[in-house]
């Protein structure tokens, strides 16, 4: 293995173009001034002024017989809702304007801090359902990091096939349960009837794979709650909650694991039960790749603006996951290396060029804002540099304190205390998510993003998954259908289509980890390799921090401990970094962005039968 | 006022959620033989079939949603059994916007006047509890208030039965029925749920304890402990110092048998508990040094 920890950046290829930091001849992140005296209080003023241009235009037309505002709610929660506002002219079938509102509001930040450190992996994992698994990991490794705890190879590998079980889980659930029934026979028969007639026309090209010989059969099969697909999708979602619930002990809220290891007896029977449904869930993923596939091909056909549905530029960051037993250590300063060793390796790619793939570039150059969120801006830094003197915004994590402003703070003395009275106007505030950054970029996460990165990092890490020109090939052996090569391409934009497809390829990409995994389990068995925790102490004073993707995308914790207490704890979930609002330079936040990008395909002639639903598949390709 | 048994041939779930994680829905699809599906197909004998109204799963959306919600809470509907999952917010954490109320359903787009002021969650569960057959609290957050109301959260919000009070009775004659867990295994819940029917259809009677759990499946015990780890601070337990909380999973497991906390090595945090994270997460850290 290579050694990335020294690489400098080629040539004059830059990592940050807004953020003011460079990298030395060693590869060694400085400030590009230092005589700057608050480098990172800048704005971009550009941005601002799009926004303001785009402000006035939606004001102008305000007066327009067709203009409407809509309230939407992407994901359905009765309360808090990760709502959108959308400004639309019906009239010119046009969308002004999107902002994204409400978003959840998360305890668990605030709950962990002054708890003794473990407690951080318990009530994390309790941040999202279908992401306890990650949230659990991502805290066992920010503690593994502030403690140089590391896990023997079989914890790891479990970790890793528990992970899997959850990814394909959540990727089945939002494939089956809530963007395929947007693009269903019930859906298109309201909003776009002349497609679905020419669907029932059109032979399915993969129908020896899956089954459906027309794409009408698909769309039927994708009816909510009683298509085939579905109910399909329904019964495997709960294959794969096995597989984490084997490992993890349950799927929800995993209670085994730990910094430092696993609590589960590594058994061959285990794994053997793994096996078996992991081979299901790879016979899953072929078919439903083909379906897929076929469906995005005709609609692209049948009307091209299926293309620019939630278009958006290639701005993309995943951290990676999945370890690779060997390398990993749990230190910051190796973590250039672990993170390169990942079976899905991190990267940042702003505008479809590759920036970096390098964990500690990743991780500087984050920062949250709070200009559109109900909290107050926190007024100290503790740290301006991470551990490898590489130089910190203050808005990043490590600095980032949670201070909320409640209508009626009588609740939280202890917040409301900390509240400056420069605590911002109030009516600019609009959501619960702060809105994080990576030079100064609103960055789209999730299956697209993750497989994009794999196919510009072209590392090989996983024996069944090769880098090709422009994309990924998986390879998954016969089970009870023939082995099949799944193909993904590098797709010419980002946008809510290629995001199903992404997700759709990842359970394959998944399932081919977890198949790699098992069998590198069954060699530690083999070997007596059995060990599954290390001891660990953590020390009184220290910081970490754990980089892992949930389905949804790119996931990072980060904690402060100090006389081995939790003093600051940071999560920055992937809804974070979708649902976001605008920042300081009033960069909309990314579904704001692919919002304003959407042309509106379905039929309507007033506002009454306008059903929105191509908002909808814009939010819900969001996976998930 | 009971109602008649006959008429419960089609029955409506009403899944509301409050603040929480979605996990308690994602154990209730986890759920097989029977699972949700085989209800909604009409598949299970003596239960009804039923008709999943969520915000996030079922075929309405939009308008159309919130008049399901508007009819069965007038009463026009059919019988209907009301679910909550997550905690309810008291006060609104939020300075003017759209917050706790229910704006929208399974993505729904609804056209927004200027004056956008729609109800409070609380306000929906109370008219629909006043004519549900039966009300089902799932998950801790439901139930207790879960980590929304643990120490530290700076959120004021209430249980279920705080809301409705503990003398609330459904137009079934059953009080609030606590599901609770963080989260509770599905089948756990659509276990209930059957033997709810049953006894609305008074068949068998619904035996709570005292906490107004089932309590055929609570009534087993489990020992807050931390997960079984190779090293020494961990093992040798006196356990008869311990306190023990009422739990399904020791003899459920989580899915189809499979998992389950302590069955396989895992920690138990007592998260069946009320103020769990504050009360047992202590007896549950993998390194007792630090305690
Ligand atoms: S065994 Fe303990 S942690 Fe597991 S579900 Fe029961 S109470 Fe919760």
């Amino acid at each position: 293995m290579h050694s990335r920890h020294g690489r400098q950046p080629a040539g004059d290829h830059l990592v940050f173009r807004s953020l003011p930091i460079q990298f030395d001849s060693y590869g060694r992140a400085q400030l590009r001034d230092e005589d700057v005296p608050e480098p990172f209080d800048f704005v971009i003023e550009a941005r601002r002024q799009r926004a303001r241009q785009r402000e006035q235009f939606v004001e102008q037309s305000r007066g327009r017989a067709g203009f409407r505002h809509f309230v939407i709610n992407p994901q359905g929660s009765t309360t808090i809702p990760p709502g959108i506002i959308v400004a639309l002219d019906l009239d010119q079938r046009r969308i002004l304007d999107a902002q994204a509102e409400g978003g959840e509001y998360s305890p668990q930040e605030l709950v962990i801090i002054n708890r003794k450190p473990s407690d951080a992996v318990t009530i994390s994992a309790r941040t999202r359902g279908g992401a306890g698994g990650a949230h659990t990991i991502a805290a066992s490794l920010a503690l593994e990091m502030a403690g140089g705890i590391t896990p023997p190879p079989l914890a790891i590998i479990t970790r890793n096939l528990g992970s899997c079980g959850e990814m394909i889980a959540e990727c089945i659930r939002h494939l089956s349960l809530h963007t395929g029934p947007d693009y269903s026979e019930e859906v298109f028969a309201r909003s776009s009837p002349a497609i679905l007639e020419v669907a029932r026309r059109t032979p399915a090209p993969g129908a020896a794979i899956h089954g459906y010989d027309s794409i009408g059969d698909i769309l039927q099969a994708f009816n909510r709650l009683r298509g085939e697909l579905c109910l399909e999708g329904l019964r495997h979602f709960r294959i794969a909650s096995e597989v984490t619930t084997l490992v993890f002990g349950r799927s929800i809220h995993p209670t085994t694991l730990f910094p430092g290891g696993n609590g589960i007896q590594a058994s061959r029977e285990t794994f053997n039960l793994l096996l078996g449904r992991v081979t299901a869930l790879l016979d899953y993923a072929k078919k439903i790749s083909a379906v897929w596939d076929d469906l995005i091909e005709f609609l692209y056909e049948a009307d091209p603006r299926f293309r620019r549905l939630g278009e958006l530029p290639a701005n993309l960051i995943s951290v990676g996951l999945w370890e690779d037993p060997e390398t990993y250590d749990g230190s910051y300063a190796n973590c250039n290396e672990w993170g390169a060793r990942r079976l899905s390796t991190p990267g940042a790619i702003v505008n479809g060029e590759k920036r970096t793939d390098r964990l500690t570039d990743l991780n500087i150059g984050i920062e949250e804002f709070v200009d559109s969120a109900h909290y107050a801006e926190w007024q100290t830094a503790r740290f301006s540099a991470d551990p490898l003197s590489s130089p910190l915004s203050p808005r990043h994590p490590w600095n980032r304190e949670t201070l909320p402003l409640f209508a009626n703070a009588s609740h939280s003395d202890t917040a409301a205390d900390k509240i400056s009275a420069s605590g911002g106007d109030a009516r600019r505030r609009h959501t619960w998510l702060s809105a994080p950054r990576w030079d100064r970029e609103a960055m789209e996460c999730g299956p697209l993003a993750r497989l994009w990165v794999n196919a510009l990092n072209v590392y090989n890490n996983c024996e069944f998954i090769d880098v090709v020109r422009g994309g990924l090939e998986i390879n998954i052996p016969k089970g009870q259908q023939e082995a099949r090569r799944l193909l993904w391409r590098i797709p010419e934009r980002s946008n809510a289509l290629e995001r199903n497809r992404a997700a759709a390829c990842q359970i394959g990409y998944a399932g081919m980890v977890a198949y790699a995994s098992l069998l590198r389990a069954f060699d530690c068995l083999r070997h007596g390799e059995t060990q599954m925790s290390n001891p660990f102490m953590l020390p009184a004073r220290s910081i970490g921090a754990g980089f892992w993707e949930s389905a949804g995308g790119a996931l990072t914790h980060h904690v402060v401990v100090r006389n081995q207490q939790i003093t600051n704890y940071q999560i920055i979930p992937p809804s974070e970094w979708i649902f976001s609002s605008r920042d300081a330079s009033e960069t909309p936040g990314v579904i704001e962005a692919a919002i304003h990008n959407t042309p509106l395909t379905e039929d309507f002639t007033n506002s009454e039968d306008f059903t929105g639903i191509d908002i909808l598949r814009v939010l819900r390709s969001f996976a998930p | 006022m009971q109602s008649e048994p006959e008429s419960l041939d089609e029955v409506s779930l009403i899944w509301m959620t409050g603040i929480g994680c979605n996990g308690c829905t994602l154990a209730m699809l986890e759920a097989s033989d029977p699972g949700i599906d085989d209800l909604i197909f009409g598949n299970v004998p003596d239960a009804p079939r039923v008709t999943l109204i969520h915000p996030e799963l079922s075929m309405e959306s939009g308008a159309q949603y919130l008049g399901l919600l508007e009819r069965a809470a007038s009463g026009t509907s059919a019988p209907f059994v009301l679910v909550l999952e997550g905690a309810l917010p008291v006060d609104l954490p939020n300075p003017g916007g759209v917050s706790h109320v229910i704006t929208a359903a399974a993505g729904e787009v609804t056209e927004s006047p200027s004056t956008f002021s729609p109800p409070t969650l609380a306000l929906w569960i109370e008219r629909l509890a006043a004519r549900a057959e039966a009300v089902i609290a799932i998950g801790s957050c439901a139930s207790w208030g879960g980590i929304p109301a643990s120490s530290g959260s700076a959120l004021h919000v209430q249980s279920l039965s705080d809301l409705l009070g503990h003398h609330y009775v459904s137009r079934g004659g059953l009080p609030v029925v606590n599901i609770p867990g963080c989260a509770p295994p599905g089948q756990v819940f659509i276990e209930t749920l059957i033997y709810v029917f049953l006894h609305l259809k008074q068949f068998v009677p619904l035996d709570l304890d005292e906490e107004r759990r089932p309590r055929w499946l609570y009534r087993h015990n489990v020992y807050p402990l931390p997960p079984r780890v190779e090293y020494p601070p961990a093992v040798g337990f006196d356990l008869s110092q311990r306190p023990t909380v009422g739990c399904p999973v020791p003899v459920t497991g989580w899915v189809r048998n499979i998992g389950g906390c302590t069955k396989v090595g895992g920690s138990c945090i007592g998260c069946t508990e009320r103020d769990f994270v504050d009360r047992f997460l202590a007896l549950a850290r993998p390194d007792p040094a630090l305690n």
